[in-house]
């Protein structure tokens, strides 16, 4: 330290910190101006609630819109009020049909002498209509069997004229045809897929792995806007902070410490998920992300150089989070999701670059990240499965960043987050 | 958790005349302090100690407990006296000569042996405009650029006008001793 910044730094000691008990008279003359009204109250912070509202609000459309656009499982209660007579009235024509020697429960007990296992399980749940239609399609085409179709059996037991076949002769299992079982019909469409719906509904899902990326960006400002004091290059050559506004450096000199305004680029995450699903609907999320945090500071000057810095983050975080599959379809989901994460900054490093009358120099340190960076964080989801082990998926969400004295960075600035995450989930079985 | 100065703003920002009492207390002297170093006139440092705590009470809410609260308090009187100096010659005595006087480890082993009131009588007797910008360098830690802002100088004067207020304290320093 040379002589000359000795003596500043004596006059800082000495001179900084020394205060003087001012007359009596200066309060009493305050207490007169403030009494006076002449100084109204200081208005409120301003909070961008706003900002929280739309996002509330905007979440809560999107569960409703998913709600709404995705075709419920369950028939409504008044189809099926619709259902239960014309079910009645299609078993009365099917029995006028097959006259009265024949009943549509003989008929089903025929039928059921004929089934294998498989039919045995969907034949008496197949509507009584879907049973009359499907018997009359199959007509011509039973012509050609060697066995007996429904409609044949039907059609005897309508002709006098010829006899139906004995309920105890032999009769050869047929074979199943691809799409229909070996009673000689299909299901229907709809009842495929009710059924399929049914058992979604129903089948635990499958553990998965997820690979994603995920990018923020503030709503509210945690600071004021107004540019926070650093230390510049904070740097090999600096040696300590003397006050607020400046550092001590190794080369003597003392450097006024800047208030710079550091402008925080939106921080990047890339993330490994699992999924482990703890019942049909809820499942649980954990996995490792990856998160980069870059600010830098527009050209300033000191003495006789311009600075610029940049300053680089790098946190490890450990997501823990509860998701809610709301909706589900062979090829959508809709989920909803809450829980936190722990991030640990691994490392920190700040590079100042120096120009010097033409010169460019570069100094580059690096730094401890001292304690972890909690959040929480709440997010809807959907999920397009282009393919039954695959799929990709969009997730919106909100977080908000707990101050706990991290370095200078996009998230202390705005600690409540709107988030946007994508990503590819692998089922990891069948 | 809060501390007690955080309850004496947020009692400032509601208009709580009792916290802005207990802040006046609580800063009322370091405040003082500084403006006495800007301003030799007694009188006017009191009354601009009245008018920086007006200037506080009025701007408390736009402190959003970031950075030392002192710190920009401090900034609020140095700008009050700064003010005040403004409206008359901020570096007024200033030397458009160079006539620096040496420096070296005698002025410092000096000042080190002086009390605080000692060294602020010697800056007393500087010229208004030296002791401005020896104030802001040297105690308050402003840049020259920052300096320059403030008084409406280039950084290149406030440098050499700095040098030039070292000199004259060194002369006045040694002459006392």
């Amino acid at each position: 330290m040379t002589e000359k910044d000795h003596i500043e730094e004596l006059l800082h000691r000495k001179l900084h910190d020394h205060g003087q008990e001012p007359p009596q008279e200066v309060w009493t003359h305050i207490a007169r101006s403030l009494e006076a009204g002449a100084v109204p109250p200081a208005p409120a912070p301003r909070r961008k609630l706003w900002r929280i509202a739309a996002a509330v609000t905007s979440a809560a459309a999107m569960l409703t819109a998913a709600l709404l656009l995705v075709p419920s499982v369950e028939p409504p209660a008044e189809h099926l009020a619709s259902v239960a007579p014309r079910q009645q009235d299609d078993r009365q024509a099917v029995e006028r049909l097959i006259g009265s020697a024949i009943t549509v429960d003989d008929l089903s007990r025929k039928l059921q002498g004929r089934e294998t296992p498989s039919a045995h399980r969907s034949a008496p749940q197949v509507p009584y209509t879907e049973t009359a239609r499907l018997i009359a399609a199959d007509a011509p085409a039973a012509e050609e069997s060697a066995d007996p179709t429904p409609a044949e059996i039907i059609r005897a037991a309508t002709r006098t004229d010829e006899r139906p076949p004995h309920r105890g002769e032999s009769q050869p299992v047929p074979e199943a045809v691809p799409g229909r079982d070996r009673a000689g019909y299909s299901p229907s469409p709809q009842w495929e897929t009710l059924a399929e719906l049914k058992r979604r509904r129903t089948r635990r899902p499958k553990p998965g792995l997820s690979l994603y990326a995920l990018n923020s960006s503030g709503i509210r400002t945690g600071g004021n806007g107004t540019p926070r004091p650093i230390v510049m290059a904070t740097a090999p050559q600096a040696i300590s902070v003397v006050n607020d506004h400046s550092i001590l450096m190794k080369s003597g000199t003392r450097t006024p410490r800047q208030a710079i305004k550091m402008h925080h680029k939106y921080p990047v995450t890339v993330g490994i998920g699992i999924d482990y699903p703890l019942s049909a609907r809820f499942s649980l999320e954990s996995g490792v992300t990856y998160s980069y945090l870059q600010s830098t500071s527009a050209t300033f000057t000191q003495q006789v150089s311009d600075y610029r810095l940049r300053q680089e983050l790098h946190y490890i975080g450990i997501p823990l989070k509860l998701n809610y599959r709301l909706v589900d379809t062979p090829r959508f989901g809709f989920y909803a999701g809450a829980g936190g994460m722990l991030e640990k900054g691994v490392r920190g490093t700040r590079t100042t670059t120096i120009l010097t009358r033409g010169t460019t120099a570069k100094e580059r340190t690096s730094f401890k990240v001292e304690g972890v960076q909690p959040s929480v964080g709440a997010s809807l989801g959907v999920e397009y499965k282009p393919a039954e082990l695959v799929s990709i998926y969009l997730e919106p969400g909100i977080s908000y960043y707990f101050d706990n004295s991290q370095p200078d960075n996009y998230r202390t600035e705005h600690p409540l987050n709107f988030s946007l995450k994508a990503g590819v989930r692998f089922n990891l079985s069948k | 958790m809060k501390s007690r100065l955080d309850y004496i703003i947020d009692g400032c920002r509601r208009g709580d005349n009792d916290a802005r009492r207990e802040l006046y207390e609580e800063y009322a002297a370091l405040m003082y302090g500084v403006i006495c170093r800007y301003v030799h006139d007694r009188a006017a440092a009191q009354d601009l100690l009245h008018d920086g705590f007006i200037t506080l009470y009025t701007k408390i809410g736009e402190f959003r407990g970031e950075g030392s609260f002192e710190g920009w308090c401090r900034r609020i009187f140095v700008n009050t006296a700064l003010g005040y100096l403004r409206r008359n010659n901020p570096l007024e005595g200033a030397d458009t000569e160079e006539r620096l006087a040496k420096t070296g480890s005698a002025e410092a082993s000096v000042i080190e042996k002086m009390g605080a009131d000692d060294i602020l009588k010697a800056i007393d007797r500087l010229p208004p405009g030296y002791r401005t910008i020896l104030n802001l360098y040297a105690v308050d830690g402003y840049s020259h650029r920052e300096i320059g802002q403030m008084l409406g100088v280039s950084e290149n004067t406030s440098r050499s006008q700095y040098s030039r207020a070292r000199g004259r304290l060194a002369e006045i320093l040694t002459r006392n001793r």
